[in-house]
């Protein structure tokens, strides 16, 4: 018995059921109909408004320029969507990949440009700002800003509803009809959020500004594996470092569809730890010693440690992980909790060991930080990691690639990055994450 | 001691070959023993056709690619691509193997993440006149990173 052809399929699994051949033309003619229509009533409406302008058998409704938007873009959709489907259809993925890049070949051959590799990030602007110790300077992170941005935005427009929210409450107030109740009422959330917003405004601007930007220096780009790189790293402002470590790190990016959104996920795959300066490594050794035989309970703070330090939440938005998925900001957040508990018990076990204490809790962990940063600025321990206005902090470091590692890639939907990432812990600044893309390549492709 | 045996399906347990015989045969072989190259090595493979008439052949495409697997839209890169006209499929066609030569690029290597996987493989594609289409690929390594970082 013959079987029946199927107009609608189902999904099983990876692959459909139904013939693919109802699907593909069903929709190629739905969009040759779509052309169609948008040719035909674009060639109505121009040929009448030229031909006949006085006529009134065919007066478009809602004007000239409107009809005439709308039946070229149906035709355009239309025709797009069509040869796309045709396309998809009657040629395979490796043809179609391989027309797209003939095209691309023959474009870079036209404009005369250095052939690069096509999914390698480009050098040029990695390259194209020099550095003062070291070759190159390297661009930050882009996006970073994005966060302070988009707070700004949002704390204008809400402040501004406000405003005139509370100029609408004033002149009712003091009109004959009397205050308007409601809208009083309406108002106390609307200035809640407008303080809330406010807020979270400045401490973005404060964490941005503050610190003070940093300057990353390599002395060779690209990076290849099994080399060994010089950093140096330049950090400007007034700030005190408790600690700070710098990184090459891997993060993998990949792009999907979920339903009908369109989301990224961003996860860290490998990290390798710079060198950095003897002096700065003994100073925190020394630290981290010092702070332990004077309250052993206090955690040690020893460079080591800092590759292992939980990650704060907001250390999290300020490192624009924003498009990390939710799943492992989920896992992020809950170990920055655990991170704060396991500190802030520590903390009052070390106090509640002391002879003098005689106070609540609260006011003993307040004291012991107090104190704890007193001792820190009394033994200058961290000196060796301190900006100053006139005295910016230095660090020259060393980089040593392992030689199997991969290279940096990226393609349509998917990246693996490499990042110069410095992140470090201040006494009254936030957690601080700062990152540099850079590019590995292969040690073939050079 | 009771003995309890698997139960399984009697469709699965059937003897009969359900490869249809007329279906054509592709076949796809590497010359060297291990499927692992080097960036900027020779590619030698060689292809072949069997169980086929030249006149049901439409048209016969051989590609050297790297697509990406994983979490992410899979993404496709073509190193070498050959669509044999009408002319060279009746040379091809004649049930014996033949080599084709492609040095490969230097990247991007093979790899294995947590989100992200790039694979390379030799492809061959085969267009009947009555609009099926067969194909058959042979997976290898470029580079010698098999695992994430």
């Amino acid at each position: 018995m013959a079987k029946w052809v199927r107009l609608w399929g189902k999904k099983r699994g990876d692959r459909m059921s139904g013939w693919w051949v109802v699907g593909s033309v069903g929709e190629a003619a739905f969009f040759g109909i779509l052309f169609l229509l948008g040719i035909v009533s674009l060639t109505i409406v121009v040929s009448w408004q030229v031909f006949w302008p006085e006529s009134n058998i065919i007066r478009p409704g809602s004007g000239f320029w409107l009809t005439f938007t709308a039946s070229l873009a149906f035709a355009v959709i239309g025709l797009t969507a069509f040869i796309l489907q045709v396309s998809q259809t009657l040629a395979s993925p490796e043809r179609r990949s391989a027309i797209a890049t003939k095209v691309k070949s023959e474009h870079q051959r036209r404009s005369d440009s250095e052939p690069a590799h096509v999914n390698l990030p480009n050098l040029d602007e990695m390259r194209e700002s020099p550095g003062i110790k070291l070759a190159y300077r390297l661009p930050g992170q882009r996006g970073e800003n994005s966060q302070l941005i988009l707070s700004a935005l949002f704390a204008t427009a809400w402040n501004s509803i406000v405003a005139v929210m509370l100029v609408v409450v004033i002149f009712q107030s003091t009109s004959p009809a009397g205050p308007n109740y409601f809208l009083i009422f309406l108002l106390l959330p609307f200035l809640l959020v407008s303080v809330v917003a406010t807020r979270w405004f400045f401490k973005l601007f404060r964490i941005r500004t503050g610190i003070g930007p940093t300057a990353v220096e390599i002395n060779a780009l690209p990076m290849l594996p099994g080399y060994e790189y010089q950093l140096y790293i330049c950090q400007y402002g007034r700030v005190e470092f408790s600690k700070l470590s710098v990184a090459l790190v891997a993060f993998e990016e990949t792009t999907f569809q979920q339903g009908t959104d369109v989301r990224t996920e961003v996860v860290e795959v490998s990290r390798i730890e710079a060198n950095l300066p003897a002096s700065v490594q003994s100073d925190g050794e020394k630290q981290g010693l010092q702070e332990s035989s004077d309250s052993k309970a206090l955690p040690t703070e020893s460079p080591e440690n800092v590759s292992d330090m939980p990650i704060m939440p907001s250390e999290v938005a300020e490192a624009g992980l924003g498009q990390m998925g939710s799943e492992q900001l989920g896992q992020s957040n809950q170990a920055g909790r655990e991170g704060e508990q396991t500190w802030a018990e520590t903390e009052v076990s070390n106090s509640s060991s002391e002879p003098d204490s005689g106070a609540g809790t609260e006011v003993e962990s307040k004291d012991i930080g107090s104190e704890r940063r007193k001792r820190k600025d009394r033994s200058g321990k961290s000196a060796g990691l301190r900006a100053e206005p006139e005295k910016p902090l230095e660090l020259d470091c060393t980089l040593l690639l392992p030689a199997d590692m991969m290279h940096s890639f990226h393609s349509e939907h998917s990246a693996l990055v490499w990042r110069i990432v410095i992140q470090g812990e201040s006494v009254k600044w936030p957690a601080f994450y700062r990152s540099f893309p850079v590019a590995v390549y292969p040690r073939s492709a050079v | 001691m009771a003995r309890v045996l698997p139960k399984f399906s009697s469709r699965s347990l059937s003897t009969k070959r359900r490869v249809n015989r007329t279906e054509p045969a592709l076949g796809l072989r590497f010359f060297g023993l291990q499927p692992r190259f080097e960036p900027n090595e020779l590619l030698e493979f060689e292809f072949r056709v069997q169980r086929v008439a030249r006149d049901e052949v439409d048209r016969l495409e051989i590609s050297v690619v790297w697509y990406t697997e994983g979490k992410g839209t899979e993404d496709l890169g073509v190193h070498l691509f050959q669509a044999l006209s009408a002319e060279e499929l009746s040379s091809v066609l004649d049930g014996k193997p033949h080599p084709i030569v492609s040095t490969l690029p230097s990247c991007p290597l093979s790899y294995e993440g947590r989100l992200l996987n790039i694979r390379w493989c030799v492809r061959l594609r085969l267009y009947l006149n009555d609009g099926r289409e067969f194909s058959s690929e042979k997976p290898f390594y470029l580079g010698h990173l098999t695992r994430e970082v």
